[in-house]
């Protein structure tokens, strides 16, 4: 072993602190994620009423309250994949992300497949004048926060964890916008999951520069 | 290496960090020399006499120090090590590219001629090497194994120096994605 080295070595064991380890991620993925609902349902509520009878809906509409359950298991793989890519390990593609995304791209298959067949029979009820600006603007805190809170730990594919970041943090609101908003799936796939998906894109590309491993 | 020495090395490096997450500072010691090693051997193998090997090996022992908290002890240690190792030996390839290519400095050239180790550092790396398409191979061997710049190395090819860059990210970058599949990563 060369002599610097060895003096380096010495410094880090010097530097050495007791470290709690990563068992906290989940934690924190779960945190992010409750707060990213609670933040959009509370503004949506706050802004507009909801779609009058859409609670009872997901219950008498079985298709309709499966095609929610299915946005609500994507969100919540793709919160809980972007804080464990944040973790350094193998199959950080394969493992995480396509997971992830596969059964987003199942969610919102439901909506293509109800411009021909809805889930629930098209209607202007509980129409919203700025849904698309409620969509994006509750998604972008939380895509901050998240970034913050990845930044502590050591992820290796900045770009991988905001995607997935995005993604959850603008589908929360987007999938939200099912009960509150109007349901037409042209209106769906155009005001609520696109811009959903724009904030993924913006993610991504916040995580690829604002993502880094430290040091 | 036999399967039972690489189990042992794997509970053992376990072993060591989970200490060292504790705050034990002989197990750190004993794991940081022995990840020196390996890192060490595990660039030569994969990327040959490339310079600055020492300056690699040491920011990959600050990386695994920095990162140390992300080890999950219900996890193996060897993907983890590796994928902060790779990761952080291509950002440091890259960062002395563009410094070499900013100064216009030449990186000292690997001597297999005089120094016979530095000659099967040469063999080791020409197994990555061949993985590369002829343009980033040619990139890469000239600036990172021939010691020119990147302004020498394009005026040697009679291209611009834009493209040379251009070649060596991607070869650089090849490198690593060969890497990674390697090691099943992606």
């Amino acid at each position: 072993m060369t002599g610097p080295r060895r003096e380096l070595i010495s410094g880090l064991v010097a530097d050495l602190r007791p470290t709690p380890g990563p068992g906290r991620v989940a934690g924190l993925a779960t945190l992010w994620l409750v707060g990213t609902f609670t933040l959009a349902l509370l503004f949506t509520a706050l802004t507009d009423p909801f779609r009058p009878g859409s609670a009872g809906q997901l219950v008498a509409h079985p298709r309709f309250g499966l095609e929610t359950l299915l946005g609500v298991v994507a969100i919540v793989m793709l919160a809980a994949n972007a804080f464990r890519a944040a973790i350094p390990g193998p199959g950080m593609v394969r493992r995480l992300l396509l997971p992830a995304l596969s059964v987003t791209v199942l969610w919102l298959i439901n909506y293509v497949l109800g411009l021909w067949a809805p889930a629930l029979e098209p209607s202007l009820a509980g129409e919203r004048r700025h849904c698309v600006l409620e969509t994006l603007v509750y998604g972008l805190p939380p895509i901050f926060a998240g970034i913050y809170a990845i930044r502590r730990y050591w992820p290796v594919r900045g770009w991988i964890s905001g995607l997935l970041l995005g993604l959850a943090a603008g589908l929360t609101p987007a999938l939200i916008m099912q009960l509150a908003c109007m349901y037409v799936p042209a209106h769906i796939l155009s005001h609520h999951i696109l811009p959903g998906l724009a904030l993924g894109a913006l993610g991504a590309l916040l995580g690829h520069f604002l993502i880094r491993p430290r040091g | 290496m036999s399967i039972r020495a690489y189990e042992e090395d794997e509970q053992r490096w376990h072993r060591l960090m989970v200490e060292a997450q504790g705050g034990d500072q002989a197990a750190y010691e004993r794991l940081l020399t022995e990840l020196g090693g390996v890192i060490e051997s595990y660039l030569r193998a994969r990327f040959g006499a490339i310079d600055a090997l020492e300056d690699c090996v040491q920011e990959c022992l600050i990386a695994l120090h920095r990162a140390r908290h992300t080890y999950n002890p219900a996890q193996s240690f060897r993907p983890w090590m590796f994928t902060i190792v790779r990761h952080r030996a291509i950002d440091v390839l890259r960062k002395r590219t563009s410094h070499i290519s900013a100064s216009g400095q030449a990186a000292p050239a690997a001597d297999g001629a005089t120094d016979p180790e530095g000659f099967l550092r040469l063999l080791d790396g020409v197994r990555v090497l061949e993985a590369l398409k002829p343009d980033h191979r040619e990139a890469v061997t000239l600036t990172k194994y021939a010691g020119m710049t990147t302004a020498e190395a394009a005026s040697w090819l009679g291209i611009s120096e834009g493209a040379l860059k251009s070649r060596l990210n991607r070869g650089l970058l090849s490198i690593r994605r060969h890497l990674e599949a390697e090691e099943g990563v992606e």
